[in-house]
């Protein structure tokens, strides 16, 4: 008999991507990213008046002005994306595969079948750990960048996703 | 019934003490990597102490390099308990790595000049994890390798056994030889290498010591200005352009012949075999089922001659490690149609249909480039002098005829279980992926493509990403999806 059968696939019967219905990260992951921008601003903050120590240029005015005035916008930007790329993460496990879907202006969605994942781990940062979340981590091989991070998922349900996906990578060793 | 080994595995071994010679080169050559610029410095200062200082340094080089290689020799050996093979090294941090057995995928010998002189061979063990996993053996006696090599094998698992065997010791029955390649070959094969990447090795050369001298504080300008101030003249300049065109033919042609001397490839029950190599004849193997994909390209000079170079690109568990690519120059189509027929059972890669990508990967890119550079045109027009504009204006126009010709070339098929892709600038490129080897499959979309319902689809191997890129959406999603399907259903082994 042989091993492997090789019958046409209909490409209308396989679940259709576009319509899939992503979960969304858990809430506290907003805050959390937010929490960790603004620590990253505070400490572009302190480099900035650190900067105006050594060059006396950037207190004077109009420089002092520009300082202010940019770091403002950055504060902004790096604020809004912070909020709003929450919105536009998500993730599916499916019965054979895993998505997960991020981007505000560079949209990507990655998809990586259960056989071909090598090993998962979950992560828990301290801000992690304040807000009750942790990350899931997927590897394939190659280390060619097909692999695979959730961040925000609340710590229990990162924690019984690595035990299914570790159960999915054992069964299908074991069909092998 | 197990052959007992004369080896006794159970307590700690050493490497063969010419492994301290091999150490020791390897030690002085990164020494000497480091040193050169000072050596450099020294040499062209005008240091009264200049032979002092050399004598000075070269000791101390000696001294460090020596001692470093001997407590290296030293801290270093191995074992096995319990089915592992347990290695201990480290000068500084002590390591110590166990590997089973079990985890082992290949085991390889290699032999240069010196080893043979000393009866050695350098070991390398790959396993089937990331690179902290792999063990390299400078120099061990010949007969305490092969021991190694079959206490290892005897103790994996009857599955394993299988694996490996094939890889280490292939039968030289059923071999049949499918490529051969006679030193005339190499040598048009080297004469038609991409000269630009070896001239680019000579240029990253000059420039890496140009660096370094002016970091030590040689005022390189001076020179040079006082130089140009004098003699460059349009005979010099020729002089040197073929001066540098002939060392860029030299130091391709040498490497190939060099790497590839000898060259025969043949087909073994479970994969391939390459045997190459002029100073040190290698032996690499290439299993069916760790082959990921494989992947074929031309130049202008090679089209003339009808001339490829073959890449076959193997698995790499861990990280990615280019050293799994093996390259083969000189290979011709015949070759290549026999060896997409062994692999993949097809031979007519020529009839298949192809699909173009869509025509905003060139219009975006030159809409994206004439932008730039009107900006950066106009700033330098402005603020520097008008003769940088035009060779902004050049190197942009030059940028935008690349684009399109690479534009013209790029395409894409799939087949009832293959994917195949087709590319290149000046030449083309091509490759041949079964998809059921894919490890994962990506969509990706910028701002513009999203508005356009355009993405490009990135594929992941073990052997690395492949982009199709600038695809309708709604192809890109059918795209992953048979791709995924495949992975999910497909039985067959992918490494």
């Amino acid at each position: 008999m042989s091993l492997f059968e090789n019958h046409p696939v209909n490409i209308d019967l396989l679940s259709p991507l576009e319509s899939l219905r992503f979960s969304p990260l858990d809430k506290n992951y907003r805050k959390a990213s937010i929490l960790i921008s603004s620590l990253w601003l505070v400490g572009i903050l302190f480099l900035c008046i650190a900067g105006g120590f050594y060059l006396p240029l950037l207190v004077t005015f109009p420089y002092f002005l520009i300082v202010i005035g940019g770091y403002l916008i950055l504060t902004g930007i790096v604020l809004i994306l912070a909020y709003a790329s929450y919105d536009f993460m998500g993730y599916v496990i499916r019965e054979r595969d895993i998505l997960f879907k991020s981007g505000i202006f560079f949209r990507s969605q990655i998809i990586i079948p259960f056989t071909r994942i090598q090993h998962c781990e979950t992560h828990q940062g301290p801000i992690d750990r304040w807000f009750g979340l942790a990350e899931i981590a997927v590897f394939t091989a190659g280390g060619s960048g097909g692999d695979l991070l959730i961040p925000g998922l609340k710590a229990e349900d990162a924690e019984n996703l690595k035990v299914f996906i570790t159960r999915r990578i054992a069964d299908h060793d074991e069909e092998e | 019934m197990t052959k007992k080994s004369e080896f006794d595995f159970s307590v700690p071994h050493r490497q063969s003490y010419a492994a301290i010679v091999m150490i020791l080169g390897r030690s002085v050559n990164i020494v000497m990597r480091q040193l050169l610029p000072v050596f450099i410095v020294v040499f062209l200062g005008s240091s009264k102490n200049k032979d002092t200082f050399l004598i000075y340094v070269g000791l101390a080089t000696a001294i460090i390099t020596l001692s470093v290689s001997l407590v290296n020799y030293f801290v270093t050996y191995f074992y096995i308990k319990n089915n592992e093979l347990i290695f201990h090294t480290g000068v500084f941090t002590k390591k110590k790595t166990a590997l089973p057995f079990d985890r082992i995928q290949s085991i390889q010998f290699e032999q240069n000049i010196f080893h043979t002189f000393f009866s050695v061979v350098k070991l390398n063990i790959d396993s089937a994890g990331s690179d902290k996993n792999e063990f390299q053996f400078h120099a061990l006696d010949t007969a305490r390798a092969k021991a190694l090599r079959d206490t290892i094998l005897q103790g994996q698992s009857q599955k394993m056994q299988n694996i490996s065997k094939e890889t280490i010791t292939a039968p030289p029955e059923n071999t049949e030889k499918i490529i051969s390649l006679s030193t005339t070959d190499l040598l048009r094969a080297g004469l038609t290498e991409n000269h630009i990447k070896s001239g680019g090795l000579i240029i990253f050369f000059f420039l890496w010591i140009y660096n370094n001298l002016k970091d030590a504080g040689v005022d390189v300008e001076d020179y040079t200005g006082h130089i140009a101030g004098e003699w460059i003249n349009f005979s010099l300049l020729l002089s040197l352009l073929s001066l540098f065109l002939i060392i860029s033919v030299s130091i391709s042609l040498f490497r190939t012949v060099v790497v590839n001397f000898n060259l025969s490839m043949f087909r073994t029950p479970a994969g391939f075999k390459i045997l190459h190599g002029l100073f040190t004849r290698k032996e690499t193997s290439a299993r069916d089922h760790k082959i990921q994909y494989i992947s074929w390209s031309d130049n202008l000079l090679k089209k003339g001659i009808g001339f490829y170079n073959l890449y076959i690109h193997q698995a790499s568990p861990g990280q990615l490690k280019l050293k799994e690519n093996i390259r083969i120059p000189g290979i011709r189509k015949t070759h290549i149609h026999a060896l997409t027929t062994y692999l993949y059972g097809m031979n007519d890669i020529q009839n298949i249909p192809l699909h173009s990508v869509k025509s905003p990967y060139f219009t975006r890119f030159a809409m994206i480039t004439v932008m730039l550079s009107v900006v950066s045109g106009a700033g330098i027009y402005l603020f520097s002098q008008p003769k940088y504009t035009v060779y902004l204006l050049i190197i942009s126009l030059f940028l935008i005829v690349l684009r399109f010709m690479s534009f013209r070339k790029k395409k894409y098929s799939l087949t009832s279980d293959m994917l195949f892709f087709k590319g290149g600038t000046f030449g083309d490129t091509y490759a041949l992926l079964p998809i059921y080897k894919i490890q994962a499959a990506a969509i990706h979309q910028s701002w513009y493509q999203w508005r356009h319902h355009l993405c490009d689809v990135k594929i992941f191997t073990a052997s690395g990403p492949l982009v199709i890129p600038y695809i309708s959406l709604r192809e890109g999603y059918a795209l992953v999806q048979i791709l995924t399907y495949s992975a999910e259903t497909d039985k067959r082994p992918w490494m």
